[in-house]
C-alpha cells in the first residue's frame, strides 16, 4: 500500500448506548468512532477535511437520571427509616425482625442508587455532539458530558483547522513549449 | 483514486478489498482475544455454579485464542495478545479441572462401591 496504517490517539469522553460503549480516536487525517458491544467493534470515520462543523448541545439526560436514582435512593432510604422506626413500636420480636429484614433487603439497592446519584451529579451536565459534513448531520455516540466535550473540542478543533488550511501557494508551472528557432 | 485523504492506484484499492483489508475499508471487527479472555476467566470465577459448562467454555476459549491469534485485532487498540494468552491459560485450566473432577468422581470410594 502507498501509505502506512494510521496511528490512533484516544480522545476524551465516552458514551453508552444501544450500540455499546463508544469512544473516539483521532488519526492523522480522520476521526474514528468505535462502538464496542461485547466482542464486536463497529467503526465510523470522519475525515478531517470533510468536517464542516462540530456542534455540542446540552441535554437533560443528567436530570432524568438524577430523578431516577434519587427516587430509588432517597425513597429507599425513607422506606428503611420508616421500617426501622416502625419496628420500635412493635412489642413482639418476630414482626420486628420481619421489618428489619425488609429494611436490610432494601438497603443495598438504596445505597447503590445513592452512589449512582452522586457519581452522575459529579460528572456534570450531559450533552450530545454532532458532526456536520457534506453528507449530512451525524450524531456522535461520545462524548456525553459537557466537561469531556470541551476537552474533546480543544483537542480536535486545531487538528481540523490544520487539515483544512488552503494548500500552500504553488508557483505556476514553467512553460515547456519549445521556442521556434 | 482518492480514499479518505490517501490516493491509491486501482490495483492497490482492489487488493485492499480482499484479504488483509485497507484500514479505511474496515467497518467492524470481531475481537477474538477479548472473547478468549472472557470465556477463559469468567467461568473460572463462577465455575462452582456452572461446572458442567466448563468443558464447553474451556474448549471455546482455547479455540478463540488459537484461531484469532493471527487475526487482526481492534483497529485503534491493535492485537491484544496478552488477552489471548490469559484466555488460553484459563481455557486450559477449565478443561484440566473438568477432567480432574471426573477422575476424582470415578475413583471415589462411593463410586467404586456403587458399581462394584
Amino acid at each position: 500500500m502507498s501509505a502506512p496504517d494510521p496511528i490512533y490517539r484516544k480522545l476524551p469522553g465516552r458514551g453508552l448506548g444501544w450500540a455499546g460503549i463508544s469512544r473516539l480516536w483521532i488519526a492523522e487525517d480522520h476521526l474514528l468512532e468505535v462502538s464496542s458491544l461485547l466482542f464486536h467493534e463497529r467503526y465510523r470515520r470522519f475525515f478531517l477535511p470533510d468536517i464542516a462543523a462540530l456542534i455540542v448541545r446540552r441535554t437533560k439526560v443528567r436530570l432524568y437520571w438524577n430523578l431516577v436514582h434519587g427516587f430509588f435512593g432517597i425513597g429507599g432510604a425513607l422506606a428503611i427509616g420508616g421500617l426501622v422506626y416502625g419496628a420500635t413500636f412493635l412489642p413482639e420480636e418476630e414482626p420486628r425482625m420481619v421489618l428489619y429484614v425488609f429494611a436490610g433487603m432494601i438497603a443495598p439497592f438504596a445505597v447503590v442508587a445513592l452512589i449512582l446519584l452522586i457519581i452522575n451529579w459529579l460528572l456534570g451536565p450531559t450533552c450530545r455532539c454532532h458532526i456536520q459534513t457534506a453528507a449530512g448531520w451525524h450524531p456522535l455516540a461520545a462524548p456525553t458530558r459537557v466537561r469531556s466535550a470541551r476537552r474533546f473540542l480543544a483537542q480536535l478543533a486545531p487538528r481540523i483547522e490544520a487539515a483544512q488550511l488552503p494548500p500552500a501557494a504553488v508557483p505556476p508551472p514553467l512553460a515547456t513549449a519549445e521556442m521556434p528557432r | 483514486m482518492p480514499l479518505g485523504t490517501r490516493h491509491l492506484c486501482p490495483t492497490c484499492l482492489s487488493s485492499g478489498l480482499t484479504g488483509d483489508k485497507l484500514q479505511e475499508l474496515v467497518i467492524g471487527r470481531f475481537l477474538w482475544a477479548d472473547t478468549a479472555l472472557l470465556l477463559g476467566t469468567v467461568p473460572l470465577v463462577v465455575g462452582i455454579f456452572i461446572w458442567p459448562v466448563l468443558i464447553i467454555s474451556g474448549v471455546a476459549a482455547i479455540f478463540c485464542a488459537l484461531f484469532g491469534w493471527k487475526k487482526p485485532g481492534s483497529l485503534p487498540g491493535g492485537q491484544r495478545r496478552w488477552a489471548a494468552v490469559i484466555g488460553l491459560v484459563g481455557g486450559l485450566l477449565q478443561v484440566v479441572s473438568w477432567f480432574v473432577v471426573i477422575f476424582l468422581l470415578t475413583n471415589s470410594v462411593a463410586f467404586q462401591r456403587a458399581f462394584r
